[in-house]
């Protein structure tokens, strides 16, 4: 395919993503009935429980997210291919948002389960330097202006932030920790009745499609801007 | 016999709330994003006709 093809697919790949994460929104009104109807309200946590079928998604998108940013970016400084830095820098952008939602509804959840917001264990303390190393890359590529310089500097900063994910998801085995432990991705079978299972893998879905059609919207808009850049580019020579 | 759960809603409702105004405001932007680009480009395509 070559560059004005590619380019000229920028807007119906943004069209795609916004229709995408519009049916994600659908998706989450879904995950609402289901654990508000259907799930049954834990004995001794009370409703407050039920922020987990939010909770765990979001942290789900959040580290798969970050995950594809330090493998796109390894890929990148062996293939240098363009796609993959655009991919990592969609990809870096949304998992920022969704870790807002992991680290806004894991302290609403803390304060009335633990009796405080916030606590400085392992696993959050983890969490929180992970959003701030990739708050740290996106400034990084807002503040490098040559394209292979960015791409190759910030591919660096995402392999690093990859490293830290199995110690995030290991934390809680590693370290004393207030954090509970996994309850779905361990060795053993999930230890979850089955209402509760059903709704976490429905919502997982539904976050897992939401990352999908933002990583969309976002890749045809770097590709748009890139399509301006080209265009003004040419219009200078 | 179980005590009664407790009664925290309000923070189950917060959080309700919260997530899809940090996910909706996401997509509000990227929308933007894409409208004020091709705002752009219309009206440097204005000039040319």
């Amino acid at each position: 395919m070559n560059a004005i093809e590619q380019y000229g697919n920028a807007d119906r790949i943004i069209r795609r993503g916004l229709r995408l994460s519009a049916v994600g929104f659908l998706g989450l009104l879904l995950v609402y009935v289901l654990a508000l109807k259907y799930t049954p309200v834990e004995a001794r946590q009370g409703v407050a429980q039920k922020i987990f079928y939010l909770h765990v998604p979001a942290a789900w998108s959040a580290l798969l997210a970050f995950s594809l940013v330090g493998l796109t970016g390894a890929l990148y400084l062996w293939l240098q291919d363009p796609r993959l830095d655009r991919f990592s820098a969609a990809s870096a952008e949304v998992g920022v948002a969704f870790s807002a939602v992991m680290l806004t509804t894991g302290p609403i959840w803390a304060k009335p389960i633990w009796g405080t917001w916030w606590t400085w264990d392992a696993r959050l303390t983890l969490t929180l330097f992970l959003f701030f190393l990739f708050v740290g890359y996106l400034a990084l590529r807002a503040a490098l202006h040559d394209p292979a310089e960015r791409a190759r500097f910030s591919a660096v900063v995402g392999i690093l932030g990859l490293l830290l994910v199995p110690f995030i998801h290991l934390s809680v085995y590693l370290f004393r920790t207030l954090h509970p432990q996994p309850i779905v991705l361990k060795p053993s079978a999930p230890s979850l009745p089955p209402e509760m299972l059903r709704t976490l893998l429905v919502s997982t879905l539904v976050f897992t499609l939401l990352y999908i059609g933002f990583v969309t919207a976002r890749y045809g808009l770097a590709l748009a801007a890139e399509r301006r850049e080209l265009e003004e580019g040419s219009d200078v020579r | 016999m179980f005590a009664e759960p407790p009664q925290n809603g309000g923070y189950m409702l917060a959080a309700y709330i919260v997530t899809p105004v940090i996910l909706g405001g996401y997509w509000v932007r990227l929308w933007r994003r894409n409208a004020n680009l091709k705002r752009r480009e219309r009206e440097e395509q204005l000039p040319k006709r």
